[in-house]
């Protein structure tokens, strides 16, 4: 927009006609206070000045813009009187868009200048524009590259905090920074870490993995310069990628010296102990074995001079003391003495037997009972005891040993009777779900659990350890006979079919004794025992 | 008068020979026992041509050459070994009982310690044997 000042309203009247005709937007003022209020509020390409005007004259308004920021760059064209005036614009306004047209205006002369004025001044517009924005963008430029600066310094710093040896390498390839600890084992930034000759393919592995532009782990041993050790680090190397782009590696080096030097120790220390174990078991097993032909031999060695002694006593009590009953109660005490010793050397012979291994096989536990009441039957009827039985499983176990279990506890019950009351003893078996004396019952159970009740003398639970311990006797041998070995043996052996056993009683209140027993053995063979 | 019975025994314990002679007296005083201390007698006697008997009786238990040892020896002499052989001894150990059958015992006695039990497994193996031969 162009701005015309002239208080002669005839004046403007004719230039702004002339101009619009040209195309051109006008404004008018018709004074130059008028004129400055508009400059204020308004932005003009050129200022068409008359110079004559009463109140401020055009020098003064073209002072007063120029002194005005927002408007300083405008151009003005003066209008004034040839001669008069025009050593004073010459000589004040030789700077800057300034021109002059003499009155009286010659149309055409105005019409260029304005024009050529008008584009000049659009022009500088632009350019100013154009200024403004490539200011922007250097400062957001210098912005960009602030930031980017922070953040580099923040990483720097991090890596300096790091317990690591850090280090970060450029898309190049070149090591562009390192921390502080780098220069524990390498003199310069451009040469990494020695590493140790066993490490050699390192470097290579390294290359292969900047290439592929994938994450590098690695356990190696650097030399540390100051004690020329070499220590086990394990180096780590990550790409940074923005954009999918990688705009650095970041790595590190961390000690784990101290950890494999632990752990190589405690592999050693395992290693050791291992063969240690292995030896102490051989050991054990020869000793086992050793000890269980001693007494295998102890007792058989033992029980042929027993024999003889109870053979020659009998040959003398049956054929030498007819008149002697002194000397045929001596007799008898030295064969039942002798007896005793050798059912005590049987036992320990059964029990020194149950150390080597035999098989599992089907075993009908009825069949086991039957054959263990038809041996007793002497006993059961001399003592008129009655023996109840519920339906017995079968399981895998050995048949001899299991035999051997429910022999002792029988037994036991009926030896272990009530003065003076008929044995009454309840065998009883149920499926359970676990291997527990408490487990719930359970009909796809895999244990059945086996209880011998009798209504005997029964015992004090506080000696249930002692019960199941070999030559651990309760009772006075007077009384009631026995070696001290049957619970024992029936113990050991409920273990070697991976069973267990407990009692239940109270003294005079009868004892129940409760096994619970898998019904299938995993593994065929008992283990050796040790 | 028949052929008495001829018996070989051999036995390390000069006891058990006796308490051996006195139940087989007892069971039949006109049996032939002939008693050797160990294995290797018994073999040298089998092998020299001067004694033919009609059982034998093996100690498990001798020094230099064990009851199942010399049960094997005898088996190898074709003149000897259809003669019936009893390995005893004080052991009822299953596992023996088992070599002994295995090695062609015809039975394992177990040394009793009545003289009156062991009379009465001799007389049961006696008559087992013979009335084996005769259903033969």
């Amino acid at each position: 927009m162009i701005l015309i000042v002239d208080d002669r309203p005839e004046n403007i009247f004719s230039l702004k006609t002339l101009l619009e005709l040209h195309g051109f937007r006008i404004d008018t003022a018709e004074s130059g206070e008028e004129a400055l209020k508009k400059v204020l509020h308004h932005s003009y390409s050129l200022i068409i000045l008359d110079v004559q005007m009463p109140g401020m004259d055009g020098f003064e308004v073209a002072d007063a813009i120029l002194g005005f920021g927002k408007a300083k760059d405008t151009p003005i064209i003066f209008l004034s009187a040839a001669n008069t005036e025009k050593h004073f614009i010459t000589q004040g306004y030789t700077s800057g868009g300034m021109d002059y047209v003499t009155k009286p205006v010659d149309p055409d002369i105005l019409l260029f200048k304005v024009k050529t004025f008008y584009k000049l001044s659009e022009q500088r517009r632009e350019l100013i524009k154009t200024q403004n924005s490539l200011r922007s963008e250097i400062e957001n430029r210098k912005k960009t590259q602030h930031e980017l600066d922070g953040r580099i310094e923040e990483l720097h710093s991090v890596l300096e905090s790091l317990p690591q040896i850090a280090f970060t390498i450029a898309p190049d390839g070149q090591v562009e920074y390192v921390n502080e600890r780098w220069y524990n084992y390498s003199e310069k930034i451009s040469v990494f870490p020695q590493t140790h000759p066993d490490d050699v393919s390192t470097y290579k592995e390294w290359e292969k993995h900047f290439g592929e532009g994938t994450e590098y782990i690695k356990e190696v041993r650097i030399k540390e310069l100051h004690t020329g050790t070499y220590r086990y680090c394990l180096l780590r190397i990550i790409p940074v990628r923005q954009h999918d782009v990688i705009m650095k590696w970041v790595g590190t080096y961390t000690d784990i010296h101290q950890h494999k030097l632990i752990n190589e120790t405690l592999e050693q220390k395992v290693k050791e102990r291992t063969k240690e174990l292995i030896t102490k078991n051989e050991e054990l097993e020869m000793r086992n074995h050793e000890l269980q032909q001693f007494a295998w031999v102890a007792s058989h060695d033992l029980k042929e001079p027993l024999r003889k002694i109870q053979t020659f006593s009998y040959l003398l009590r049956d054929k030498h003391c007819k008149d002697a009953p002194e000397a045929k109660s001596y007799l008898d005490r030295t064969i039942k003495s002798s007896e005793r010793m050798t059912d005590l050397i049987n036992a320990l012979l059964d029990y020194s037997r149950l150390s080597v291994s035999s098989l599992f096989q089907k075993t009908d536990l009825n069949g086991v009972l039957n054959e263990i009441l038809a041996d007793l039957e002497v006993t059961i009827s001399e003592k008129h005891a009655i023996i109840n039985a519920t339906k017995m499983p079968v399981i895998d176990g050995v048949h001899s040993q299991l035999r051997q279990v429910f022999q002792n506890l029988i037994s036991n019950s009926l030896k272990f009777s009530k003065q003076g009351a008929f044995p009454q003893i309840t065998i009883t078996s149920e499926l359970v779900k676990e291997k527990s004396f408490e487990s719930p019952l359970s009909n796809e159970g895999k244990y059945c659990r086996i209880q011998v009740c009798d209504n005997g003398i029964g015992f004090d639970e506080k000696y249930l350890d002692r019960v199941f311990t070999i030559f651990q006797r309760l009772n006075d041998r007077r009384t009631y006979e026995g070696t001290g070995i049957g619970l024992a043996i029936a113990k050991k052996i409920i273990e070697k079919h991976n069973g267990i056993i407990t009692a239940k009683s109270k003294e005079g209140e009868g004892a129940s004794f409760i096994l619970v027993l898998p019904l299938h053995q995993t593994v065929l063979e008992q283990h050796y025992e040790i | 008068m028949n052929t008495p019975i001829r018996c070989l025994i051999a036995e390390d314990d000069v006891d058990d020979q006796e308490i051996f002679s006195i139940a087989i007296k007892e069971l039949d005083d006109s049996y032939d026992c002939t008693y050797t201390l160990n294995g290797i007698d018994a073999l040298d006697r089998l092998t020299n041509g001067m004694l033919l008997p009609d059982y034998i009786f093996l100690d498990l238990n001798m020094p230099r050459m064990n009851g199942i040892q010399c049960l094997e020896e005898i088996k190898k002499i074709p003149h000897l070994s259809h003669i019936p052989v009893v390995i005893y001894s004080t052991s009822s150990g299953q596992s023996f009982i088992d070599e002994a059958l295995l090695h062609g015992a015809v039975t394992f006695i177990t040394k009793p310690s009545r003289i009156s039990d062991l009379v009465t497994i001799l007389k049961d193996f006696f008559a087992n044997q013979i009335s084996g031969k005769f259903s033969n």
